[in-house]
């Protein structure tokens, strides 16, 4: 069915052959580039050139941009690095036998010389348990040197974390909830303040003292794990 | 006449089109030179213009303990450089937002401050036309980052490898330490630099004038190849503890050093090398020299009276001696036919002692008697066999070897003051492993102090030489010897002080004389080397100090042997024994 128009519409090639007809004005209708295949030749390629110089241009921005993020993501890696060899470095301070030992003898730790072992197997007690006394076999003071000991645990701020787990635990035995202030964590170079809401949690040097206490059945609280 | 004149006209336009046409060709001749014929050279030449070829330094691997505790590692630190040319005074934003200005001079001031570096030497760097000035040489990253936030312009901080001993001279006699231009000068970093140094990267890019690579260019890269871990056997705390215990008592004696070297008895691994003085090697220059290298390893000295106990061990060995063999210990006694003497070093009548006696006392005139039952050839081997005169697998750098002299060139004297530790050297590892020989029921092991090194896969490559056990004594006699050594510290005027409570301990002292000159002059190395437990030891230790002021004898060397034992004990959670020593008779009647 539609094809019968078509088929009516179109002129017979006799007919357009035929001075008669006004054949220029289809002529004139039809588009100048389609008319004259050179300047539409060169049309084309002129518009191709244009898009790819644009394309091009776009390209050429879009990996610009890339470069400079790319350059800006290694400075922030870098920057992060350093964050990470910086907080190492700190870390390997504190964790340094040196600063554990100024730091076990700011707490009166010493060395007991009658060390005494429970054999399970034999269910019997190896040694003789007697106290551990200050001085005798005791080094006071680093003797070993360490020009890279940069951070150092912070004595105040150890005696008090001490002294807050102390309080904590009595308070637990005693069986009255009392709400404790914070335990203010403590190096040199970086001292800062934990509170972890309603249970207190003391630091020194990064390493946990206190944490959630543990309570055995009897309700007497476990002695904080160091 | 007009088609005369076109003709021409067209004659001379042909030549003009002609020309024209040579010269195109001539260019278009030289654009394919250029486009192919001479393209390869021109693009090199280009790209060596625009190109920038970078070392990429390759990290320096770590050393660590037997547990994996780092003892030296490599960070980045960072030089501090200035372009003077550009020197000026800037603008910084303060707290409150506000610009305000910055002096050179106010800069110059935080620089030092930040960096604790003298202030007019920052200030006289600050000034000229040059374009590159050093201020600094390598800060930490704490104090770089600090220098950043200043926001001077024309300071520039450039990061480069740095080495790192996180515990200070722990071990640092052992580990040695790098120079300033990164190569290894001392100890372990030196002689294990195959197995720490990496193999540096290279890249080669393009770049703008902005300095930034140009996206795609050409990159050849030699990726690095980071260094390999060396893992040690020591034990960091223990060494720590030694280290403590050595540095108090050489102060104390107002010794030149002291060492205590602690072996595994079955194993022969070192678990703590100890010296002092100690270097640090995050700052080498601060110690002396002298001391700056490991003793244990390097130190030569007449071991004295602890050699007896291997005279001993070689009569029982060979069949000459029991532990209860009689001799009679005169004060003095003349050994040569040139009238020679031989003393004890402590005043005493005619003692009637037994083998156990004679070491219990330390008698110089005892032990010979026994020893003289043996040949010295005989001894020579035993010397040979204990490990004297040779440097250990371990391999240290500068390690000595000691010296042990052929029956050929002892002379008559030598060949009996050789029974008790004169007329030979020795180094600390040596000493120790004479005893661990002891310890292991006969059997001496190279000493193991580097357990291999750890690549990037984890694999191990071993380090040290296989050496296979040596059997030196029987079984029965290391027993017997030790059973000897336990009447020392029980029984014994100065290995009582040795004694820990609860455990059976096996020893030896020794009061070396040293050489002044010709003769021995007043001061002494003293030592005292022991095991325990007793019943089945599984430690040795040997603590050497060297020319100690208040001390003349071996008292001094037993209470830093009996401190760091204990702790040993401690460490590795060593019951206290349940068995008693065996009944040896150390006189007759």
């Amino acid at each position: 069915m539609s094809a019968a128009p078509s088929m009516r519409s179109m002129p017979a090639r006799s007919q357009l052959r035929s001075p008669g007809l006004t054949v220029m004005q289809a002529v004139r209708s039809m588009p100048r580039a389609a008319h004259n295949p050179r300047l539409f030749i060169f049309t084309s390629v002129l518009i191709g050139l244009v898009l790819i110089a644009l394309g091009n241009l776009l390209l050429s921005i879009a990996t610009s941009e890339g470069v400079y993020k790319v350059a800006s993501l290694k400075n922030e890696q870098m920057h992060l690095e350093m964050n990470t060899q910086i907080l190492g470095q700190e870390v390997s301070s504190l964790s340094s036998d040196q600063n554990l030992s100024s730091a076990a003898q700011v707490l009166g730790m010493v060395t007991n010389t009658n060390p005494v072992f429970l054999d399970v197997t034999a269910q019997s007690v190896q040694g003789k348990p007697a106290a551990a006394l200050a001085g005798g076999i005791n080094i006071s003071g680093n003797l070993v040197a360490n020009s890279v000991m940069t951070s150092k645990t912070s004595a105040k701020d150890l005696r008090a974390a001490v002294a807050s787990q102390e309080r904590k635990a009595t308070m637990t035995v005693l069986g009255s909830p009392v709400k404790l202030p914070s335990v203010v964590s403590g190096t040199k170079t970086s001292a800062s303040t934990r509170n972890t809401g309603s249970a207190p949690t003391g630091y020194v040097g990064g390493g946990q003292i206190g944490g959630s206490q543990v309570s055995l059945p009897n309700s007497i609280p476990a002695s904080p794990t160091h | 006449m007009r088609n005369r004149a076109l003709s021409l006209e067209e004659a001379r336009l042909r030549r003009l089109l002609v020309l024209v046409a040579a010269i195109l060709v001539v260019f278009v001749g030289r654009l394919l030179w250029f486009q192919f014929i001479d393209a390869p050279r021109l693009n090199a030449l280009s790209f060596e213009k625009r190109a920038v070829t970078e070392t990429v330094p390759a990290l320096r691997g770590d050393i660590v303990d037997s547990h994996g505790n780092v003892l030296a590692t490599t960070v980045y630190s960072y030089d501090v450089n200035v372009d003077p040319s550009m020197v000026s005074a800037f603008e910084r934003k303060n707290s409150q937002g506000f610009k305000v200005q910055i002096s050179v001079a106010q800069a110059a001031k935080e620089i030092a401050y930040v960096t604790k570096a003298d202030l007019t030497e920052i200030t006289k760097k600050l000034v000229g036309t040059s374009r590159y000035a050093n201020l600094v040489k390598e800060v930490d990253g704490a104090t770089s980052r600090r220098l950043e936030k200043l926001g001077i312009p024309w300071l520039f901080l450039q990061s480069k490898p740095h080495r790192v001993y996180p515990n200070g001279a722990l071990a640092g006699n052992l580990l040695g330490f790098m120079g300033s231009d990164g190569n290894p000068l001392e100890g372990l970093e030196l002689a294990e630099n195959k197995c720490l140094a990496g193999v540096d990267g290279k890249e080669t890019y393009e770049k703008g004038e902005d300095g930034i690579k140009i996206p795609a260019s050409r990159q050849v890269s030699v990726q690095p190849k980071a260094g390999g871990t060396l893992v040690l056997s020591l034990n960091s705390d223990l060494q720590f503890y030694a280290q403590q215990v050595m540095a108090k008592y050489v102060r104390n004696e107002k010794a030149d050093w002291g060492s205590a070297v602690i072996v595994e008895a079955k194993t022969g691994k070192m678990l703590a090398a100890a010296e002092y003085p100690s270097v640090d090697p995050n700052n080498p220059l601060a110690t002396n020299s002298v001391d700056r290298r490991s003793r244990i390893f390097q130190a030569l000295f007449e071991p004295g009276s602890t050699l007896k106990t291997v005279t001993a061990a070689t009569a029982i060995d060979q069949g000459k001696a029991t532990p209860e063999s009689h001799v009679i210990a005169t004060q003095n006694a003349f050994v040569t036919k040139q009238h020679l003497e031989i003393s004890d070093s402590h005043s005493h009548p005619a003692q009637k002692l037994t083998l156990t006696g004679v070491l219990r006392d330390s008698s110089n005139t005892g032990i010979i008697q026994i020893g003289a039952k043996v040949p010295l050839a005989t001894r020579y081997q035993y010397w040979l066999k204990f490990g004297l005169g040779s440097r250990t697998a371990v391999n240290f750098p500068g390690e000595g070897s000691g010296i042990v002299h052929t029956p050929a060139d002892t002379d008559g004297l030598t060949s009996y003051t050789s029974m008790f530790g004169q007329g030979m050297s020795v180094t600390p590892v040596q000493t120790a492993f004479l005893y661990q020989t002891i310890a292991n029921n006969g059997v001496r092991l190279s000493p193991k102090l580097l357990l291999g090194c750890r690549n990037a896969d984890n694999t191990v490559t071993p380090i040290e030489k296989t050496i296979s056990p040596t059997r030196v004594v029987s079984p029965a006699t290391a027993r017997s010897t030790i059973d000897m050594l336990e009447k020392v510290v029980e029984q014994g005027p100065i290995g009582r002080t040795a004694a820990i409570p609860g455990y059976r301990l096996a020893g030896k002292s020794g009061t070396a004389q040293l050489k002044d000159g010709k003769s021995y002059g007043r001061l002494f190395a003293i030592s005292f080397i022991g095991m325990a437990p007793a019943d089945d030891p599984k430690y040795v230790l040997a603590v050497t100090i060297y020319r100690p002021r208040t001390v003349s004898n071996s008292l001094g060397a037993t209470p830093p042997f009996k401190t760091i034992m204990q702790q040993v004990l401690r460490t590795y959670r060593i019951p206290p024994s349940t068995t008693k020593s065996a009944n040896i008779a150390t006189e007759w009647k």
